[in-house]
């Protein structure tokens, strides 16, 4: 692959409280494998306060998809999938 | 009475400076040392015949007037190198050395130098008291907050447009706040996630604003510091320590308050209780005004 897999997590003050803040040992803790097709990025709010339907926080974003209730388990999983 | 120095300065500058038995002030005018006319005055009823020196002069924006006591005249005093001590025209060319390498240097700092180079002269044991003094005619340094989407989104170029134009330094506080101002002068949010995992969120980076954090818990950490009123040497290193740091640096203050509700902050699940915005800047402003002597200005939109 190419093109590296996008990856965002929220740093926003709900999902920090929610536990967004472990997501950023993300970089650290990705499988060797991974390291070299991810980028990890972050932003100030991925949009939770726009959101009519709340899903459970906190967000992550791959390739611009949404993910709720986001952990590094999660994320880690749903990555190997697209790889 | 024990050696003392008084300076009384009006607004417009007009001034008058009384000392008994301290070394004499220093004044440097655009880097130029000069030497003001003393009055000397005996003290009545003093058996000793005691003398005060003072003086009346006019001070001008740029001006610096420097006060210490005789423990930093007196600095190193039977060493090698200063058997008289550090004396007047050593400090003289110290405060001339430091102004004509740093002509901006703050007050703060240039009293701090001057006692670290007294106590080294001692070697490192200070052999009196070693105090200073200084005072620096300079404009305001003005320092922006802003926190909060503004109530009307009809007002968010107008807030972004505030900060692009603001005459000092700018701080943003909260994400969605940041992206409205990102938006609107259309750069860039970058977050830097190297810097250390602690209690706060990350701060991130507009180009043009000088800092840019998290809202409510970076706020409610501030409050919390400017309460304590640590030591600028001591802030914690974090985004909220980071402005406490610039806001110390400032003497005018202006709080920009955007008053619309974040609605994911209303989630009765949210492990811990999100205070109200406007309440934290208000006890922020109260602070600033009542133990830091800043002149605030508190804005809501």
């Amino acid at each position: 692959m190419d093109q590296k897999i996008i990856i965002k997590i929220c740093v926003g003050t709900y999902c920090h409280v929610m536990g967004g803040y472990k997501l950023r040992e993300l970089r650290q803790q990705l499988p060797e494998a991974l390291q070299d097709k991810v980028k990890v990025e972050a932003s100030v709010c991925l949009g939770c306060s726009t959101l009519k339907e709340k899903p459970q926080p906190p967000y992550a974003e791959i390739n611009g998809k949404l993910m709720s209730d986001a952990s590094l388990e999660k994320i880690i999983e749903e990555l190997q999938k697209i790889v | 009475m024990p050696p003392s120095s008084l300076a009384s300065i009006d607004n417009d500058g007009e001034t008058t400076i009384v000392e008994f038995d301290n070394p004499s002030f220093l004044l440097f005018r655009e880097k130029i040392n000069i030497k003001p006319q003393k009055e000397k005055v005996l003290l009545p009823n003093s058996p000793e015949h005691r003398i005060i020196r003072i003086s009346k002069l006019k001070l001008f924006k740029g001006d610096r007037i420097i006060l210490f006591s005789d423990g930093v005249n007196q600095s190193g005093i039977g060493r090698n190198e200063y058997p008289f001590g550090w004396d007047n025209d050593g400090v003289e060319e110290f405060v001339q050395g430091q102004i004509d390498v740093h002509p901006d240097i703050s007050a703060h700092d240039l009293a701090k130098c001057i006692v670290r180079q007294a106590i080294k002269n001692d070697r490192f044991i200070p052999k009196d008291d070693i105090s200073c003094a200084v005072i620096y005619l300079r404009d305001p340094r003005r320092l922006l907050i802003c926190s909060g989407p503004p109530f009307n989104n009809e007002k968010d170029e107008f807030l972004a447009s505030t900060v692009d134009n603001y005459p000092g330094k700018t701080i943003i506080c909260g994400g969605t706040t940041s992206q409205i101002i990102a938006r609107e002068l259309h750069r860039q949010i970058q977050i830097d996630l190297d810097i250390p995992i602690g209690d706060l969120p990350p701060s991130a980076k507009i180009k043009g604003v000088n800092l840019v954090t998290e809202g409510i818990l970076t706020l409610g950490a501030v409050a919390e510091i400017l309460e304590n009123n640590p030591s600028l040497d001591s802030l914690p290193d974090n985004p909220a320590g980071n402005i406490v740091k610039r806001i110390r640096e400032s003497d005018m203050i202006d709080l920009m308050v955007g008053t619309r509700i974040n609605e994911a902050h209303q989630d009765p699940s949210l492990p811990v209780e999100l205070e109200i915005r406007r309440n934290v800047i208000k006890k922020i402003a109260f602070l600033l005004e009542d133990k830091y002597l800043k002149k605030v200005r508190l804005q809501f939109i």
